[in-house]
């Protein structure tokens, strides 16, 4: 049921799973730090597309492509870690 | 936020001063075929020339992260898209390359195969664990 209907929490189980698995697999078993978990989605929440084009007109394709890849990163990494006062997506679009 | 955004290594750069250089990267990828289908960002885009020409959809199933159903294309434009991720994230080691893309339904996904990948990867989401451990700063 998990793989295979829309809706039923695949996503929170896979970034449960890789802060989880991150501790199971790390050789560093002194660290007691949580890492830093990047999500990199196309999910619903982060749905609306980056206007690239209007965000940064005098960058050239492979800039942009760095830049999207980078924007998702970020702000899919502060929203897995849990930090507080993080815009909406479609607000860090605008802004 | 958006404006001021540099490239991939520079927003890793921003987390670990943010969050401490001195732990681990988890960087996990999912929901990417809606990316490769869905989005229309400079990433999506270049990825969709893949081939002769833009990959076309093929049914539904890859709503729910199937690859199984879907065209040579389809996979090698997902395939793409994950390269875009991990040339992004040049700067984590990767350990244990953890994405599923199974050949038949079943096939490589689930929670057996996750076993039998000694926990890495699971259930058919397109998913990478990536982490590099780096000496640096300590974490408030």
């Amino acid at each position: 049921m998990i793989v295979n209907a829309p809706g039923t929490g695949k996503t929170t189980l896979l970034l449960w799973l890789a802060t989880a698995l991150e501790i199971l697999i790390s050789s560093d078993d002194t660290s007691e730090k949580r890492p830093v978990l990047v999500a990199f989605t196309y999910n619903t929440e982060m749905a609306a597309s980056i206007p690239h084009k209007l965000l940064w007109p005098d960058a050239d394709e492979d800039q942009r492509i760095k830049r999207c890849v980078a924007l998702r990163m970020l702000y899919g990494a502060l929203r897995s870690m849990g930090c507080r006062g993080v815009k909406t997506w479609p607000d860090v679009l605008m802004n | 936020m958006a404006a001021a955004i540099h490239d991939p290594d520079w927003a890793l750069g921003i987390l670990e001063a943010w969050f401490g250089t001195d732990r681990e990267f988890v960087v996990a990828a999912d929901e990417l075929l809606k990316g490769v289908t869905e989005r229309n960002e400079a990433a999506t885009t270049k990825v969709l020339q893949v081939g002769d020409g833009p990959v076309q959809l093929q049914g539904g199933v890859w709503l729910y992260g199937e690859l199984d159903d879907t065209g040579e294309d389809m996979r090698d434009a997902a395939k793409c898209l994950v390269d875009v991720v991990l040339a992004a994230a040049s700067r984590v080691r990767l350990r244990k390359p953890a994405l599923t893309l199974p050949k038949k339904r079943g096939e490589g996904g689930g929670l057996n195969s996750w076993l039998r990948w000694r926990g890495i990867c699971l259930v058919q989401l397109r998913v990478m664990v990536l982490h590099h451990a780096k000496d640096g700063l300590s974490c408030p």
